[in-house]
């Protein structure tokens, strides 16, 4: 058998690291928590390697509800205008659902948000007028642009981009992340959530989405 | 591989060693395949269940067990079949040969060194450790015996076995404990002091800590039938069901909302009352089991029998606009069927969901055979803001059932008269005269309100939209592009009904030939909207009639609707074409079950018209309520007919959405190519002959009249008799104005009153299929209800409907209702179960560590009667539970875990039992039992932060709300009590048999801070002051006292007292600390006591609340 830590740097590229990022966070972070001597080898199982000499102390995840669409700020779709006004083709659709939302609709029009894009930085990375601030620093930031639910409704699509799964009860983000990085401190929670506060009524997050069943209590938000 | 071999102990290695040396040496006479040391820690004689099943359920059966669809070289471990089937086709390898090592190819396989071999394969990191080779070995050796698995065999009665110091011995709990302990080498512990005896039965049987009172009356009272006194009081109180409830609550998910993102409120407290009151009232369990699974079967079900089913709805459900209903009704099916495993059978069969089970004998099928048992339930997958979710129970007010009484009384004499047969007299009277000048008695125009024949041009003009929000500042930037023109519509009525285009302006409908004249075709997204006058009340006669031209098959949608849509469970009026061109005409409060919902038989052909009329009598009765067809009345299927509550407003006539009467488009959806010409609306109920006479068929009427009585058809006479009633008789008219007075107040009061979900069978049973990976787009086969193939079978003169799986699952030969019942309460008072997974009783489930004793306890309680008092009390009066919870140092050292019952329970209270205990400590606790949850103190904000919409805002209650028992605190989902989450309560998602248990320094950050223990303790430093004493020492004592339950002792109590010294100066020096300390909450301080002292007291109550006897359990 080769190498183990040879093994898992070939296998995971950017994509799995991104894909499996609970996984790949729990990767990252467990350097870390190895660097200050407080792991211990997980008895029974496979040891769990970094990739990659860890650098991250942290996370800050911030999870903007009610954002404008990419469409608007970063994905830059010219052929949606170009098509404008046009019925989405079958090509396109496929076999997507509909919501609740939108089933009722007899005719599905494409269209395209009313924002001007320009290319910007090194990356040339296409950005909208609504984020002058962001095209200063394209080149330091990271465009996701293959993200997709299949979840069609905000409770399991939220559930699934705090958890890595559709279903609720599995452990959130920052269990994972304080799961990989361990903590310091003990004696008070690993990770905390701070809610946006403003107008009221529209905060589609949970406490079921950071106190979870079936994650260790002592990595609990 | 090099890792692994490391990995493995000394010992493996050496088996490994010995066992393929022996192999090399011929194999032959293999009877000490083991070495000694080894075969000393082997049991005598190998138990399948108990030593080879759950070896190879763990390690074996993710490859090789019962998942069908995952078998690895078609080798099967979990059957006995399987297990000793040939391998290849020759019948010359199997895996397992009984007596002979050399021939278990399984064996040979798991003792091999060669990785490409080895069993389980190195990838899957699953390994076998030494002892547990060596238990295969002897297993295989001593002739590999298989059988059932242990709780799928009914329990027998067992011997009670002979033990040595039957003096201990005061019920069989204790001899079964003493057995085995006595096997062990060990001694019962010796009995625990009073006090804490007292204080652990008191939590035990009602979740409260025995009074000051109590625990002084205990100790002085030295009869030897103290503590059964002591228990038959607990058991007589009404706090038992609340204890009992309380742990209830966590099985049956419940909850005061739905759960999922909008998270509204439900109303579901009279199912959680009815639970405290079915164990107060020890309802015999198999009872409260039937009740709760199919009370709503059973013959003639009372109010309490059909609110039992509630435990059926407590899943949560969704109010999200865009689900895809099925999807989540699939879900809620789901959760019933995964609640019955757990909470009924002990078993996890949730994971046949997608595929076979990969450790319990229940395959996909099985799972959906269950499952379909709760599939029949007349239910939406998404439910409305406004009205409980269908099916539900109402619960008037004992007063709002009087003065319905009072009504229906006067009602119904009313309603008995409006019987047509009533009227035939009069009409031959007035038939005789009409016949003189029959055209003075030929008109139709009577109520009606609106009549549109769309003849107006389709305008082009384009108009600016008017600015909706007209109170924001207008954004200057923003430009709004004209659009197309809505069309208004003249109603040729002459009343104050107008309609114009809607939705969509681009896409409203076109002018087309209609049926006369000029029609409107729908062309989807748009429609018309009408005003207020067609929003007719479930008391009011009303007709409606449309000519309309399908231009395509299989459109479906909206013909004409007065809903409030999905969010209001479509309350209203509405008539929809199906995609089988059959119509649908529905009167709902809540769809599907609060309602009048109808199917025509007949389906529409594309490209003819049709006219269609639908006419109601105003009596909330499917009889009521009529589709013609072309004049003809159309047959139709009845799907509900329970029509109860308002069709225009919920409870206090409050609103969620409000849309007006449309036609071509309702809520959300719109219908298309369908062509509309003619609508005529009319506020009383139209006669048959009429609705002929609208449709074309004009004249029809007065050539009725002119038609010599002779020559008149059956039919002719019973029509003008018809219309003669509904048109000219006046004391027709008069009862059916008093009955529709009468219904109207019934109306208003019946919207008001609460309402409880409940469970109701439709009445076609809906078709289960097994779905593919469990999604609810992919069904495949179909199945029938039954239970899966592995259990005791389902009789086949069972039906085949909840009731018959109540009837199952209680039948005396079922082996797991009972076992799972008597584990939990076992668990209830020993902290943990005789089966430590009390949610699993499968093969990853613990094993009994007392089968026999398990087996006892399950047959005599349904030997009993299921009755549950009655066993409590067997229970905690048992020697078992009244040892002393502080184990000696040999019990230590060989019952570590104390699963042989060597010493008394002792664990951490729950989450409610220690808020309880201050709150009854501090005299604040309400002793109210049942009714609404409350909203005690909670830090400011959560819910506002956590809501999305519906209930946003956290109401703190006042008074006694704030002290009421923690089980009564109202359970939100997306937003639980966090200090109730800090104690493990659960998130009531799902069925929860067992808490996880931990210890965080935020327990005591909430013992610390949270208002409401430091208003307990300020109350109880109260207490301490006037029933306590003037000394330090009397304070402190009755500190330790109410909430310990003991006084405290010498080290304790010097600790105590310095520390009241030292608080009492700094309060002394600083009031105003003193003053804060003792404003926490809302209960009103008294005066008359020195600040200062009572603040000093409150420290000693806080810190005693915050020592380990305040929530542990000893």
């Amino acid at each position: 058998m080769q190498d183990p830590i040879q093994e898992i740097t070939h296998q995971l590229s950017r994509r799995d690291f991104l894909k499996g990022s609970v996984l790949g966070l729990g990767a990252a972070a467990l350097g870390s928590m190895l660097n200050t001597g407080r792991a211990t080898a997980m008895e029974g199982g496979r040891d769990l390697l970094p990739h990659f000499v860890p650098k991250a102390k942290r996370i800050i995840y911030l999870f903007q509800s009610g954002a404008p669409s990419q469409l608007e700020l970063f994905d830059y779709k010219p052929k949606l205008k170009q098509m404008f006004g046009q019925e989405l083709p079958p090509s396109v659709r496929g076999n997507q659902r509909l919501t609740g939302m939108s089933s009722g609709q007899r005719s599905f029009p494409l269209a395209f948000g009313k924002f001007e894009f320009k290319q910007h930085g090194k990356s040339r990375a296409w950005v909208s007028d609504l984020m002058p601030h962001h095209t200063q620093i394209v080149d330091e930031v990271t465009f996701i642009k293959s993200m997709y639910t299949e979840a069609i409704n905000h409770d399991p699509a939220v559930t699934f981009v705090q958890t890595g799964s559709q279903q609720a009860g599995r452990p959130s983000f920052g269990s994972w992340v304080s799961y990989g990085l361990g903590s310091d401190n003990e004696n008070l929670p690993t990770f905390c959530v701070l809610l946006s506060k403003g107008r009221g009524g529209d905060q589609p997050l949970y406490a079921k989405l950071w106190g979870m069943d079936s994650c260790l209590l002592s990595t609990r938000g | 591989m090099k890792k692994f071999i490391t990995r493995l102990s000394a010992l493996v290695i050496f088996v490994v060693f010995s066992i393929t040396m022996f192999n090399g040496l011929g194999g032959c006479g293999r009877k000490s395949s083991l070495s000694d040391s080894l075969q000393a820690t082997l049991p005598e004689k190998v138990d399948f269940n108990f030593h080879i099943k759950p070896i190879l359920s763990d390690r074996c059966f993710a490859c090789h067990g019962p998942d069908n669809n995952k078998r690895e070289a078609n080798l099967r471990l979990d059957t006995e079949e399987g297990a000793f089937a040939a391998l290849d086709s020759l019948g010359k390898e199997h895996a397992i040969v009984a007596g002979d090592l050399d021939e278990s190819v399984a064996y040979q396989r798991i003792i091999t060194s060669d990785p490409e071999l080895m069993m389980p394969p190195p990838k899957s990191n699953l390994k076998l450790s030494g002892h547990e080779v060596a238990l295969i070995a002897k297993w295989i050796e001593q002739g590999a015996q298989w059988k059932e698995h242990w709780s799928f065999i009914p329990p027998a009665n067992p011997e009670m076995p002979k033990v040595q110091h039957a003096t201990w011995v005061r019920n069989p709990v204790d001899q079964f404990v003493l057995s085995q302990l006595e096997q062990k080498g060990l001694q019962p512990n010796k009995e625990a002091d009073k006090a804490t005896l007292l204080r652990r039965v008191s939590f035990d049987l009602t979740g409260l800590p025995p009074s000051v009172n109590d625990v002084n009356a205990f100790l002085n009272d030295q009869s030897p039938n103290a503590y059964s006194t002591a228990v038959d009081r607990l058991l007589a109180s009404p706090h038992y069901g609340e204890r009992m409830a309380a742990e209830w609550m966590d099985v049956a998910r419940y909850a005061d909302s739905h759960g999922y993102q909008d998270d509204g409120m439900r109303n579901s407290w009279p199912w959680r009352e009815w639970v405290i009151k079915a164990y107060n009232q020890n309802l015999p369990y198999n009872q409260f089991m039937t009740w709760q699974l199919a009370g709503d079967m059973l013959p003639n079900p009372t109010k309490e029998q059909l609110l039992a089913t509630s435990f059926n709805r407590n899943h949560p459900q969704t109010q999200e606009g865009g689900v895809v209903d099925e999807e989540y009704r699939i879900e809620y099916v789901a959760d019933r069927a995964n609640t019955f495993g757990k909470a009924f059978i002990g078993l996890t069969v949730e994971c046949a969901r997608c595929h076979d089970h990969k450790y319990d004998p229940i395959s996909q099928k099985d799972y959906y055979s269950l499952f379909a048992f709760f599939n029949n339930n007349l239910e939406s997958g998404i439910i409305p803001y406004n009205g409980e979710a269908s099916p539900s129970v109402i619960l008037p007010s004992p007063e709002a059932e009087s003065k319905l009484k009072f009504i229906r009384e006067k009602l119904t004499p009313i309603e008995q008269q409006l019987n047509p047969e009533n009227y035939r007299q009069s009409f031959e009277s007035w038939l005789a005269n009409a016949e003189k000048t029959p055209e003075k008695f030929a008109k139709t125009d009577a109520g009606l309100i609106g009549w549109f024949h769309f003849e107006e041009p389709y305008s082009k003009e384009m108009v600016k939209p008017k600015d909706k929000n007209k109170k924001k500042p207008k954004d200057k930037n923003k430009k709004v592009a004209p659009r197309l023109k809505a069309d208004e519509f003249k109603n040729a009525a002459g009343t104050k009904l107008a309609a114009r285009t809607s939705g969509d302006p681009d896409r409203k409908p076109v002018v087309v030939p209609g049926k006369t004249g000029n029609g409107r075709k729908f062309i989807g997204d748009a429609g018309m909207d009408f005003t207020q006058e067609l929003n007719f009340e479930r008391n009011q006669p009303f007709s409606i009639s449309i000519w309309v031209n399908p231009l395509k098959a299989g459109e479906e949608g909206t013909l004409f609707a007065k809903s409030n849509g999905e969010f209001e469970g479509y309350r209203g009026y509405r008539c929809l074409l199906n995609k089988d061109g059959s119509l649908s005409v529905s009167l709902s409060y809540v769809w599907p079950a609060n309602c009048i919902d109808l199917q025509t038989m007949e389906k529409l052909t594309p490209n003819q018209w049709y006219h269609i009329a639908l006419t109601y009598d105003g009596s909330s009765k499917a009889n009521g309520v009529k589709i013609f067809l072309n004049g003809k009345e159309a047959a139709r299927k009845v799907y509900s007919d329970n029509l109860h509550k308002s069709l225009l407003h919920g409870e206090k006539k409050t609103n969620w959405s409000k849309m007006p009467f449309m036609l071509g488009k309702d809520f959300r959806g719109s219908i298309k190519d369908v062509v509309m010409d003619e609508l005529m609306a009319y506020d009383r109920q139209l006669s048959s002959i009429e609705v002929k006479e609208i449709n074309g068929q004009q004249g029809a009427i007065l050539q009725a009249l002119k038609t010599p009585k002779t020559q008149r058809t059956p039919q002719q006479t019973d029509e003008l008799f018809e219309y003669y009633r509904l048109n000219y008789d006046k004391t027709y008219a008069e009862n059916l104005a008093q009955a529709t007075k009468l219904r109207g107040e019934e109306n208003q009061l019946i919207t008001d009153q609460p309402e409880v979900m409940v469970m109701k069978e439709r009445k076609e049973v809906r078709p289960t299929f097994i779905l593919n990976r469990g999604a609810y787009d992919a069904p495949t086969t179909k199945v029938v209800p039954n239970t899966p193939a592995k259990l005791v079978t389902f009789d086949k003169k069972l039906p085949k409907n909840r009731l018959g799986l109540a009837k199952w699952l209680t039948d005396p030969k079922n082996p797991l209702a009972s076992r799972v019942v008597v584990n939990r309460f076992w668990a209830m008072c020993f902290g943990n179960g005789l089966v430590n997974t009390v949610d699993d009783f499968g093969n990853q489930g613990a094993l009994p560590t007392n089968p026999a004793l398990l087996d006892y306890l399950a047959v005599h309680f349904m030997k009993s009667g299921w009755d549950a008092k009655a066993f409590m009390k067997m229970l905690v009066t048992s020697a078992t539970y009244r040892q002393s919870s502080i184990p000696t140092k040999k019990a230590l050292e060989l019952d570590p875990d104390n699963s042989l019952l060597s010493r008394g329970p002792s664990f951490r209270l729950s989450a409610e039992m220690i808020r309880d205990n201050a709150l009854a400590a501090s005299g604040l606790l309400s002793k109210k039992v049942g009714g609404p949850s409350v909203y005690p103190y909670q830090p400011a904000g959560i819910w506002e932060a956590l809501a999305t919409r519906n209930k946003t805002k956290y109401e703190q209650g006042h008074g006694e709300d704030l002290y009421r028992r923690s089980m009564y605190t109202v359970w939100k989902r997306s937003s639980p009590p966090p200090s109730m989450m800090n104690f493990d309560a659960p998130d009531r998602y799902l069925c929860t048999v067992r808490r996880q248990k931990t210890a965080t320094p935020l327990q005591s950050l909430v013992l610390m801070n949270d208002p409401q223990y430091v208003e307990a303790a300020r109350v109880l430093a109260e207490r301490m002051m006037k029933e306590g004493g003037a000394t330090p020492e009397a304070r402190i004592d009755f500190a330790y006292k109410a909430l310990t339950s003991r006084p405290p002792r010498p080290e304790e109590l010097k600790l105590m007292k310095q520390l009241y010294s030292e608080e009492l100066a700094d309060f002394r020096k600083q009031p105003n600390q003193a003053a804060e300390l003792l404003s926490t909450g809302e209960y009103k301080r008294n005066p008359k006591l020195n600040a200062s002292e009572v603040a000093a007291c409150t420290i000693i109550a806080s810190t005693v609340m915050n020592f380990d006897e305040f929530v542990m359990k000893r």
